[in-house]
């Protein structure tokens, strides 16, 4: 497939699933459940995300109704990606479940559809082990029961809307439980719904959804790097999707100049959140475009983008970048286009 | 420069388009209440297939002497909405409504003899 030459891994795709073909590898009374009160159970957002028929997906069922298998390998071949990291759609609100063992069985027949169904690793299609966050032992045990297989990139942590901060000792057991499997974690960020945000007031989607992403994943990293989880679980990798390049260097700068001032609040650091940091993954989608490349560049190199980027398209949501949004750079080399477009996440994800 | 026949009049009926290729350019062809509008089918963000994207009216905002404000459709049918992203243009002008320092390439389009001719 390849773009310009380069092979391309997108390291956060999406696949909008039936509740009716997830359902059969759940266990009752959940798949009753779930099955006849799907869109009661699992919120969905408000504010229309692709306006009214502004965007449009005609190459897919979504978001109109669910996807099939077939359409991932379409989708690659129409964006020109090789690999694909994939993330079930109905799962983005996975934070907001606020009934444990619901959450747990969501999960696990998520997990058992998306191996059973979806992946295959041949084709250069995977997933990750999505965790009931709320259940931090069996978040442990489901890693343990499907961790090793091939189809499994990664551990993703679904982050919006999670609490306590994923710094918290609280999770200890998934921490270990993903490095125990040799798995490295996604942070993956979500938007928040016009109702449930924050703040309550906004009027569109686009106020909330510019910040919820980007709040979720400043809220996640500043209890990770503070808490100290690289010190605690150092055989670990970690990687942040959704939020664009930008929050990167501005929550470096801001952390350490707090951490210079109050070092004794951390003393389990060995070394500034910055460089922390610069050993962590970041997900390159929605790329911010100033119009003078300039800006873009340093950001580049504030982050040390060559080797902590790591490209995602987010298709086939509205905000989507093409291959073309690294590939069109002019500042960038060809070797750091290729460590961006592929080789990072090759070496992050367990392929 | 040279003209190229691209469709009929009656082919093209207002508030329709043709997309037609010309020199390899993937080019959308516009009626709208009876003036024609050539435009690139290059989207100034990620070159998504614009001239694809549904038709919609400019929406534009006043203020009102209460200081609250009302929404309204300026226009109808004259906007179209790259179906990538959302990035909407002005079919006439081939601007871009949000910021309008982005164009959509245009070439002008003749009728002679009852057919319609892009040049470029």
């Amino acid at each position: 497939m390849a773009v310009n030459g380069f092979t391309v891994i997108d390291t956060d795709a999406h696949y909008l699933e039936s509740f009716q073909e997830v359902a059969k590898y759940m266990e009752e009374p959940y798949k009753s459940r779930l099955l006849k009160a799907a869109h009661r159970l699992i919120p969905t957002t408000t504010g229309d995300r692709f306006m009214e028929g502004r965007i449009r997906r005609d190459e897919v069922s979504y978001p109109q109704k669910p996807m099939t298998p077939e359409e991932i390998p379409a989708a690659q071949k129409r964006l020109g990606v090789d690999v694909s990291v994939i993330l079930p759609n109905n799962l983005l609100e996975l934070g907001k479940f606020p009934v444990k063992n619901m959450a747990l069985a969501i999960c696990r027949g998520f997990n058992d559809y998306m191996l059973d169904q979806i992946v295959d690793p041949k084709r250069g299609i995977y997933t990750m082990v999505f965790v009931p966050l709320l259940d931090p032992p069996e978040s442990a045990k489901l890693i343990d029961r499907v961790g090793k297989h091939p189809g499994v990139a990664a551990v993703c942590f679904i982050s919006a809307n999670v609490e306590p901060p994923l710094g918290d000792t609280f999770y200890n057991p998934v921490y270990e439980a993903a490095q125990r499997n040799g798995l490295p974690i996604v942070y993956h960020s979500a938007g928040s719904d016009l109702h449930d945000f924050f703040v309550r007031g906004f009027q569109s989607f686009m106020e909330t959804h510019s910040l919820g992403f980007v709040f979720w994943n400043y809220i996640h990293m500043t209890s990770v790097v503070m808490e100290g989880i690289p010190e605690r679980f150092p055989g670990l990798k970690f990687g942040f999707q959704e939020s664009g390049i930008f929050w990167v260097p501005q929550l470096m700068y801001r952390l350490d100049n707090a951490y210079m001032k109050r070092r004794s609040e951390s003393p389990l650091l060995k070394k500034l959140p910055s460089e922390y940091m610069r050993d962590f993954r970041f997900g390159t989608q929605p790329l911010e475009s100033p119009k003078n490349l300039d800006h873009l560049k340093y950001a580049f190199e504030m982050v040390d983008a060559e080797n902590t980027l790591m490209f995602a398209t987010d298709y086939p949501h509205w905000d989507f970048d093409p291959p073309s949004t690294i590939t069109d750079l002019p500042f960038l080399s060809h070797k750091a286009k290729t460590r961006i477009l592929s080789e990072n996440a090759q070496n992050f994800f367990r392929f | 420069m040279a003209k190229h026949r691209i469709a009929r009049v009656e082919e093209i009926p207002a508030g329709e388009r043709k997309l037609v290729e010309v020199e390899g350019k993937s080019i959308g062809v516009f009626n709208v209440r009876g003036e024609y509008h050539a435009l690139e089918n290059v989207c100034c963000h990620r070159g998504g297939p614009v001239c694809e994207g549904n038709l919609f009216g400019r929406l534009e905002s006043e203020v009102m002497p209460d200081k609250r404000t009302r929404e309204y459709y300026a226009t109808e049918g004259d906007v179209i909405a790259c179906p990538w992203h959302g990035w909407e243009y002005e079919i006439p002008s081939g601007e871009c409504l949000a910021d309008r320092t982005y164009k959509l390439r245009k070439f002008p389009v003749v009728v002679e003899e009852g057919a319609l001719r892009v040049v470029l």
